[in-house]
């Protein structure tokens, strides 16, 4: 009896049982449904999670810049030179210089010159508006102010102290946010990338090595390192099997627009450019008279360049390899002899207490000079993280069109001396000659040791020829290096000693050879060969003083966010 | 006088690093380019990216929860090294759209 009620309810139990495994069942898949439904909301709510991010920080728009302070000391040495003062009457015209005029000089000795400490602050504030998936609006507002309250420069004889369109926010001056790029940017990405406006030209490569940072798509520094508007369009050159991210750059732009601005007071014009003393004699002083040139329309002058921009990323010797090869052309058509800027005591130094107190000029393009071409290539190669190092070289040709400027002390002289249009001195035409196309050249060689992730130790030599220019107003110091006619020496420390806050310590060590370093033009020689006659050695005539050395000490403290 | 003028360099090298362990910027390009971009570009089997696709939070996020794709899988050691994923991290992070250095390519 007891064996078959065990076995009754044993018969009626095991249903229940396998009712309850199956409701374990069925509860279990409830709750991994449930799960996979929370698992796909999460999901959902990720994504959600990450537009809203990304619309936040991308889709209006996204800041960026750095702001650092910098600290310069300064000292320069001149040697002798003779100070061109202005001509006068020659009281006894002989074999030598038969006419009856002559320049008025006054020696002037070795000196030195320092600046113990220049103190600058720039703030660079970098924007990106995304318009849509391929457009985009790029900027950058910089402030570059030197302490204190010297706004506007005191021109020396150096374009850096000619505050204009090319140069504003790259060299220190006041205290005003400028505009320093502003271009629209398509991408079309089985075409290329077209820029118009305000274009991204300056602090190009292999310059970004001192700075620690990279760059592409932008002229090489040793071309144009300056502020220029115009039109690019970058092809992709991916698909014709070059590396990934191979461009071919073709570009225009204008240097200067004749019809609105500054070229407009000059035209169909006539100017006074100097003092005649052709028929000045000691009896007759009133002979000496105004000199008026007309002065023609002007052209527009421009730029048509080219730049090929290779970038090779490989691995080898156990590490990875970022290399690139650049290589730029740029026309520079009917150059004008200086562009629209501001500046005080032009063109000669004033003299307190005679009638000439400093008071800011403006100063604007009075001639169109003729055209350069120019040709630069750049090698830079970077081996691993910890070791960089560049070479870069650039060519220039000038093609003057016999007219120089009309600044300065301005000459129509007898054809013994040169004939009609050669210029003493003062501004004079493309590469210091008007009438004979002249070419130059530099070359930039540097390397940079990183051996730990925030040092980096650079050293930098760049060369320029008694004639060498180039678009290179500033690299956001006070001096102009790359423009340099003579040879520049760089050492620098790096530190970034909290995340992108770098304090920075650097020496530069310049040698000029020549005068007017950083000019596209100057004034041809009194007599004897251009380079001899403003060799800073051979004792020049100099409107300005020309520096024969310089060194630049320099403490800087930069912040990148 | 020399030696003490070298003290202060000396003394940067051996300085720690201010900044979180890193990965290689240089290597990370190269990997990314390599383990990366085979799938994630324009016309490709999964959505083009590049460092300016995401915020620095939003690649460190990524790295950190180490899943790649649809399927939830781990991010190493199927996709990349561990040591590759922290250089490819870095790259992204170094050039993504709110760092100091975006990567950009023309204008």
């Amino acid at each position: 009896m007891r064996i078959t009620r065990l076995a009754l309810t044993l018969a009626f139990l095991a249903p229940l049982g396998l009712s309850a495994q199956e409701d374990v069942k069925r509860e279990l898949a409830d709750l991994k449904e449930k799960v996979a439904a929370l698992e796909a909301r999460a999901k959902d709510q990720e994504k959600v999670l990450t537009k809203v991010e990304t619309k936040v920080a991308q889709d209006n728009i996204a800041w960026g810049g750095d702001l650092r302070t910098r600290f310069d000391s300064l000292q320069l040495h001149y040697k002798p030179y003779q100070q061109f003062l202005g001509f006068v009457q020659n009281p006894a015209p002989g074999a030598s210089n038969p006419y009856p005029f002559m320049p008025v000089t006054q020696q002037m000795g070795a000196q030195d010159w320092s600046n113990s400490v220049e103190w600058s602050t720039r703030l660079r504030l970098r924007m990106t508006m995304n318009i849509s998936e391929h457009a985009k609006i790029m900027g950058r507002l910089t402030m570059f102010k030197v302490h204190g309250g010297a706004d506007t420069p005191v021109f020396n004889g150096s374009p850096n102290t000619v505050q204009n369109g090319f140069n504003d926010a790259k060299v220190p001056g006041n205290d005003v946010l400028r505009v320093e790029r502003a271009s629209f940017v398509y991408d079309w990405p089985a075409l290329g990338v077209l820029s118009i406006g305000r274009q991204n030209t300056s602090d190009g490569p292999p310059l970004e090595v001192r700075e620690g940072t990279e760059r592409q798509a932008t002229p090489q520094a040793l071309a144009v390192n300056a502020l220029v508007d115009g039109i690019g369009w970058k092809f992709h050159l991916d698909k014709l099997g070059f590396p990934e991210h191979s461009l071919l750059g073709i570009c225009y732009g204008v240097g200067f627009e004749s019809g609105f601005g500054g070229g407009g007071s000059v035209k169909n014009t006539y100017v006074p450019v100097g003092f005649n003393f052709t028929n000045a004699t000691a009896a007759n002083p009133a002979g000496a008279v105004l000199q008026v040139n007309p002065v023609a329309s002007l052209k527009d002058s421009t730029v048509l360049g080219a730049m090929l921009d290779v970038p090779l990323l490989f691995e080898g010797l156990g590490t990875v390899h970022s290399a690139n090869i650049y290589v730029g052309y740029n026309r520079f058509g009917n150059m004008t002899d200086i562009p629209f800027g501001n500046l005080t005591q032009f063109p000669v130094p004033a003299m307190p207490g005679m009638g000439g107190m400093p008071s800011i000029q403006y100063v604007t393009a009075t001639n169109n000079l003729g055209d350069m071409d120019q040709f630069t290539a750049t090698w830079k190669h970077k081996i691993g993280d910890t070791f960089t190092y560049f070479g870069s070289f650039g060519y220039i040709k000038s093609h003057p069109n016999g007219k120089t400027s009309q600044y300065g002390a301005y000459w129509d002289m007898p054809a013994q001396m040169g004939g009609p249009g050669y210029q003493l001195t003062g501004f004079g035409g493309l590469l210091g000659d008007a009438h004979q196309s002249r070419t130059a050249s530099a070359y930039y060689l540097g390397m940079r040791w990183d051996p730990r992730a925030n040092l980096g130790l650079g050293l930098e030599f760049n060369h320029g020829s008694p004639r060498w220019f180039t678009y290179d107003p500033a690299v956001g110091e006070p001096t102009d290096k790359l423009g340099t006619r003579g040879d520049v020496l760089e050492a620098y420390v790096s530190w970034e000693f909290v995340k992108n806050v770098i304090l920075k310590v650097g020496y530069l060590d310049y040698t000029y050879s020549h005068a007017f370093s950083g000019w596209h033009i100057a004034p041809a020689p009194m007599a004897g060969g251009w380079e001899s006659a403003y060799d800073l050695d051979r004792n020049p005539m100099l409107q300005y003083a020309s520096p024969a050395t310089m060194k630049n000490t320099y403490l800087s403290l930069e912040v990148r966010f | 006088m020399k030696i003490l003028a070298l003290l202060p360099l000396a003394a940067l090298l051996a300085a720690p690093l201010a900044a979180e362990d890193k990965g290689s910027d240089t290597k990370g390009k190269y990997y990314f380019k390599k383990n990366c971009k085979v799938c994630h570009v324009a016309g490709g089997s999964a959505a083009a990216l590049t460092p300016l696709s995401r915020t620095q939070a939003q690649w460190k996020k990524f790295f950190d929860a180490g899943v790649h794709g649809k399927g939830g899988e781990k991010l190493t050691p199927k996709t990349c090294t561990p040591a590759q994923a922290l250089d490819i991290k870095t790259f992204l992070m170094n050039h993504a759209s709110d760092s100091p250095q975006p990567e950009t390519c023309g204008g």
